[in-house]
């Protein structure tokens, strides 16, 4: 058990440090469109890559937050049909196969598409488009590893998984929605 | 063939209760690896998806909704309606609704709403006498008003998988959520007159209204700098969102002072928490879009339903039960994601102007907010109100009907929908 303690920890602390990531691109997006903005309205002329840049962020902001909303199990889901029934774990390691699986696919393709977005350069920023691509992948990877780890929680430990332990459902903007 | 395995997988693996975005991952992958097409497809159809300037409104929108809520603006905004309309019969009740007008400028997300009012409203309520249960589900039903005032959320989502003009159903919408709270507003004064609600019996102090007027102008603002800036085409939707996080931030800072470091970061957290969660559906939903596309679905379902009926009317009707049925069960902005991209083509063919149909699909599917058995706004109720489900349910019918009438209304007059627009000239 002490082994998977430390799987745990190790989950956890990995969600941090890709949850403070996303803010961190969220602030900077934030900040370059409101530069833009600056620019375009105080002083007459916009900056050219800002949108790119910005939009590129914001997919890598979605890629790395898909990653810790599922750690926190918090992608939408239809949960009327299996929340009272007793074999809830059983579905949730068959979910949690099949979303490795898929997981596995952003990884495989991912890698291929940023491989060819090497060639490609973006026309206002003049950055390869291998950057963003990129997002696919290691994105796709933190799922993988934490669906991997959830797998093996589900496996071991079938009572520390149910539904309401750490599902912070939909109501994501209402404020409530700390950091644990 | 494959197109009807396809879909019997999607609604079995939704019904097992994986989550939609990985579902509609799962069987686009599916189809792709059957079809014998490139598996890049995936990935660049997904990137495809998200890398899309319009989508970023919606990050923003979350921001500038979540600095407001924790300023404790909601506080200020109740009691200055409670001034204005308290005194009628049923007086909490009436401020309830108008509330969430209000709020909707705000936040444009219904389950914020819920418990944002219904922590203030309905332990207030509860001490003048009405019932906890009517309480808790009048919080619900007001609570669709506020995705359906724009700024909302379902609205840039639209948007972006349908590419019809984000501003041009802002433009729509308004006076479909201004008719669904003028008519509960009404409803609720026919409930109250009948069972007798209190009246809002406090004192009118100057002073405090004028803090409460100064208050609530300064929140009041920022939807109108939103809604102002797209609708003069000063601003794209984005960038509106963006000045209206700047707004918030200031607001929140240099007036109320209640914005902290701590306060923002949990912020920008919450809001890319929304954000990454739909956008991991968009991404995925567009790699089926693709395929969706390719196999000539809408055309087909086109055909199908113009076999059914000439009349684009009926037809849309048909699609709006479809729409409230699906919303019972599936979250929002989900089925706006996965169904929009086919039925939109399909009403267009059919006849049906594309903002009509937006400003349509919006208002049915939030509908599904407060259904049983799965409205997310009613659950929400059920833990802000501490009341039971049932309960909650069994006031809420006369709601309900309501706004099904609403949204017959909009059906039949598409004037409503597509009036504001035409004056603003998007369409």
């Amino acid at each position: 058990m002490e082994i998977l303690g430390k799987l745990r920890r190790l989950g956890r602390g990995i969600n941090a440090i890709v949850a403070n990531a996303t803010v961190l691109l969220f602030i900077v997006m934030t900040l370059i469109v409101w530069a833009q903005i600056f620019f375009r309205f105080i002083l007459g002329d916009g900056i050219v890559w800002a949108e790119e840049i910005a939009k590129y962020m914001m997919v890598w902001m979605a890629l790395l937050g898909a990653a810790v909303v599922y750690y926190e199990q918090g992608h939408i889901s239809i949960d009327f049909f299996i929340a009272n029934n007793r074999k809830v774990r059983w579905f949730k390691l068959f979910h949690t196969l099949l979303a490795a699986f898929l997981f596995t696919v952003l990884i495989v393709c991912g890698i291929k598409y940023a491989h060819l977005g090497q060639r490609l350069i973006s026309p206002a920023s003049g950055i390869r488009k291998f950057w963003p691509y990129l997002a696919i992948p290691v994105g796709g990877f933190f799922l993988l590893f934490q669906s991997i780890i959830r797998f093996v929680d589900l496996l071991t430990d079938g009572a520390g998984n149910d539904v309401a332990a750490n599902v912070p459902d939909l109501r994501s903007t209402e404020g409530k929605g700390e950091l644990e | 063939m494959i197109s009807v395995s396809m879909f019997s997988a999607l609604v079995f693996l939704l019904l097992v209760g994986l989550p939609v975005a990985i579902v509609l991952g799962l069987v686009s992958t599916g189809w792709v690896i059957l079809a014998g097409s490139s598996l890049q497809m995936v990935a660049s159809r997904m990137y495809a998806g998200i890398d899309t300037f319009v989508l970023m409104a919606i990050p923003f929108f979350c921001l500038a909704g979540e600095i407001m809520n924790r300023c404790g603006i909601t506080d200020r905004l109740i009691q200055f309606v409670n001034y204005l309309v308290g005194r009628v019969r049923g007086g909490l009740a009436q401020a309830n609704i108008y509330s969430s007008l209000l709020f909707a400028g705000i936040t444009g997300a219904a389950v914020a709403d819920v418990s944002a009012l219904g922590s203030v409203f309905i332990p207030a309520m509860e001490k003048q006498g009405y019932t906890r249960k009517f309480s808790a589900m009048i919080t619900a039903a007001s609570s669709i008003i506020g995705p359906i005032i724009p700024p909302s959320i379902i609205v840039v989502v639209y948007g972006a998988v349908t590419g019809v003009s984000v501003g041009s159903i802002f433009a729509a919408t308004m006076i479909p959520g201004v008719i669904v709270g003028l008519s509960m507003s009404a409803l609720v004064a026919v409930i109250a007159r009948k069972k007798n609600f209190p009246k809002f019996e406090e004192k009118f102090q100057a002073r405090e209204f004028c803090i409460c007027l100064k208050d609530s102008i300064l929140a009041l603002i920022m939807p109108l700098i939103i809604v102002g800036g797209i609708f003069s085409g000063v601003f794209t939707p984005t960038e509106a969102a963006a000045v209206a996080v700047f707004y918030a931030l200031l607001v929140g800072v240099v007036f109320y002072r209640s914005v902290s470091i701590r306060t923002i970061y949990q912020s920008v957290f919450s809001a890319m928490r929304t954000s990454a969660m739909l956008f991991f559906i968009i991404g995925f939903a567009n790699i089926l879009g693709w395929i969706i596309s390719r196999v000539h679905l809408p055309e087909q379902i086109a055909v199908f339903m113009l076999s059914l009926s000439n009349n684009p009317k009926i037809l849309l009707l048909l699609v709006v039960v479809l729409l409230i049925f699906i919303g019972t069960w599936l979250e929002t902005s989900a089925s706006c994601i996965i169904l929009a991209p086919i039925l939109a083509p399909v009403m267009q063919k059919v006849g049906i102007h594309p903002v009509h149909f937006a400003t349509v699909m919006v208002v049915s599917l939030n509908i599904g907010l407060i259904t049983p058995p799965l409205g997310v706004a009613l659950f929400a109720a059920v833990g802000v109100g501490k009341v039971s489900f049932e309960d909650v349910v069994s006031e809420l019918w006369p709601f309900l009907v309501l706004d099904i009438v609403v949204v017959l209304l909009l059906v039949f007059v598409p004037a409503l929908s597509l009036a504001i627009p035409r004056v603003l000239g998007f369409i």
